[in-house]
């Protein structure tokens, strides 16, 4: 997927209180693959459904949408599903982690679906981000920082062209912040891919192509 | 494994249990009540078995009398006629009688035993017998006669004679393959016939041959017509009342009574019928319980649901657990339930093929195919339904 486009649209619970200096709600916006994109927002303006939009949770918007020219109403389920193997990543707000797993049956559950990453890929992720020894634990005993990491890998167990990344790094302190960037930085070097990310001012340890203003 | 391992959560082994229970409840009754019906159609359906189209046989009460020479066992043709006139009759015909010396031999298993014996042969219009098989009939110069016994005979043979004389038991199959000598003597003339028994009946106490053959044979061999001592009596409606009252007042006699035994036939096939309908609910039952309890676990796991789909499982990966989860248990369910029928037939299989002349009492294919077919529509039934269901969570 090369190109992302955003026809105007804006989400219909905040339609009339959305702001008209938005960069991005009634715009007209391509993200293109390779560049990174900074979407800073104030809390209630909508960056959740930004993102619930393009990886088609939610639908309830004005406006087109078009991954390389393609309106996104045409997709069909097994569309998405596609998409969301193989195209975008997302890393939820609230993780969408299973906690009754462990921290690798979770890596596992997604990866075994794209066969993308090598065993050994995520024992190294799980080391560089300092969670080698969580590997078997269950993910419900892992603090909300752990498993902000555990979520940050899973997202890498797919190939992908955007990167999706809402708030992300909230609960964990600035060294770990950096080191996270670092992992993060190089994935998307290696795959050449974008990065999409919502923040509420931070702008972290990125660089950005294009800073939006929500 | 790991999605079973996901969402096995929440599965309520209760639920499953009472499901399979009833489940095996509702399909044993089924599959045994079908079988049971497959099993005694031959006895319903049979033209000579204890449910055959009913046909009366009539005689006249042999009397003190009668022993002596004085009055007649015969029935006239007045009295045919004052039969064949009554309502309750559809028609009739009366035995004809060999009138000439019958002499049959043959021997079993090559020279073990040699039979012969003085034979009388007698018989009615085809029409009021069933006899399936093509060698049951005889054109003038053919030198084979196909025979028809009672099945009480073979029965006498087996269990009666063969025993006390060290001879091997017979089945209805191999005795229709020993070949009979006929010899047939009367009126200065004798002429030999090649014979073998063709069919068995139930209905008929007497050895048959075919109408032609005995018309034949009587103005060949035999000392003119008489008049038929028994005759062969078809009844609109076996069960009407006047029957036994008419018969009785003019002192004829009912040979082996039937008219029971078709009440009793259709009585089995309304139980049969009944006891079928009340497995079909307990099975209907339990489906619905299986279909409750799929809703209620999917929607427990609700949010495991979405959020595997999410991640981009698509749904019928994330189904597939359950729907292995109801196929293992029908299968289950299907191989427990045959083996209770199987068990339970043996039950009865052996006294029906000793009482009824149910001759197949080996392996049977209906309830297991049954069986199958059932299982396999709750089956696509539970699947389809958790596909719909997991469906339904991603909007």
């Amino acid at each position: 997927m090369q190109t992302i486009e955003l026809k105007k649209i804006v989400p219909n619970p905040i339609v009339d209180i959305a702001s008209k200096t938005s960069e991005i709600w009634f715009q007209h916006k391509e993200f293109t693959r390779g560049k990174h994109y900074l979407i800073t927002a104030e809390s209630g303006t909508g960056k959740s459904s930004l993102f619930d939009f393009l990886y088609g949770r939610r639908r309830d918007f004005q406006g087109t949408m078009a991954f390389d020219g393609k309106e996104t109403q045409s997709l069909k389920v097994s569309d998405w599903n596609h998409i969301r193997q193989h195209n975008i990543s997302l890393v939820f707000q609230g993780f969408r982690l299973f906690p009754e797993l462990t921290v690798w049956e979770n890596l596992q559950l997604k990866n075994q679906l794209t066969g993308y990453l090598p065993n050994e890929k995520m024992k190294q992720m799980l080391e560089t981000l300092g969670i080698p020894d969580k590997q078997d634990v269950l993910l419900k005993l892992l603090s909300y920082g752990q498993q902000q990491r555990v979520a940050i890998i899973r997202a890498m167990c797919q190939p992908f062209d955007f990167l999706l990344l809402d708030e992300p790094f909230s609960h964990l302190d600035e060294q770990n912040q950096q080191i996270i960037c670092g992992l993060v930085n190089s994935e998307l070097k290696e795959r050449g891919a974008s990065l999409l990310l919502c923040s509420l001012g931070d702008e972290y340890f990125f660089n950005y192509d294009e800073k939006l203003k929500m | 494994m790991l999605l079973w391992r996901l969402l096995r959560k929440n599965i309520v082994a209760g639920q499953l249990i009472g499901y399979m229970a009833a489940t095996l409840l509702g399909l044993t009754i089924v599959l045994l009540s079908l079988q049971f019906y497959h099993d005694i159609q031959p006895v319903f359906s049979a033209k000579e078995g204890v449910f055959a189209r009913d046909f009366l046989v009539l005689s006249k009460k042999v009397s003190f009398l009668k022993t002596f020479g004085m009055g007649s066992s015969e029935f006239s043709p007045d009295e045919l006629n004052e039969i064949k006139s009554q309502p309750f009759v559809k028609r009739l015909a009366g035995f004809t009688a060999s009138n000439f010396k019958v002499y049959a031999s043959t021997n079993i298993s090559g020279k073990t035993a040699n039979f012969s014996s003085l034979l009388f042969f007698e018989a009615v219009p085809d029409k009021f017998l069933d006899i399936d098989s093509t060698e049951w009939k005889w054109n003038p110069g053919s030198k084979f006669i196909p025979i028809v016994i009672p099945r009480t005979y073979l029965a006498l043979y087996n269990f009666g004679f063969a025993p006390s004389q060290n001879l091997p038991q017979l089945s209805e199959k191999t005795i229709g393959l020993m070949n009979i000598n006929i010899e047939v003597t009367g009126a200065n003339k004798d002429a030999v016939f090649q014979s073998r028994i063709v069919g068995f009946t139930d209905r008929i106490n007497s050895i048959l041959v075919p109408q032609k053959f005995i018309d034949w044979a009587n103005t060949e061999f035999g000392t003119g017509k008489e008049q038929p001592s028994r005759i062969i009596v078809e009844p609109h409606n076996l069960t009407d009342p006047a029957i036994g009252k008419y018969f009785s007042t003019h002192h004829y006699e009912i040979a082996n009574d039937k008219a029971a035994a078709g009440e009793a036939s259709a009585f089995l096939r309304t139980l049969i019928i009944i006891v079928m309908g009340i497995g079909i609910i307990i099975t209907m039952l339990a489906l619905g319980l299986m279909l409750l309890s799929i809703n209620l676990l999917i929607q427990k796991n609700h949010d495991k649901i979405e959020n595997l789909s999410l991640l981009g499982f698509p749904s019928h990966i994330i189904a597939r657990p359950y729907q292995w989860l109801v196929i293992i248990l029908n299968v289950g369910i299907l191989g427990i339930a045959i083996g209770v029928v199987t068990y339970f037939r043996g039950y009865y299989a052996d006294s029906l093929s000793v009482g009824m002349g149910m001759t197949d009492n080996s392996f049977a294919w209906t309830y297991i195919l049954w069986g199958v077919y059932i299982i396999a529509a709750l089956s696509i039934i539970n699947v389809a339904w958790i596909y719909l269901k997991v469906k339904e969570i991603r909007k």
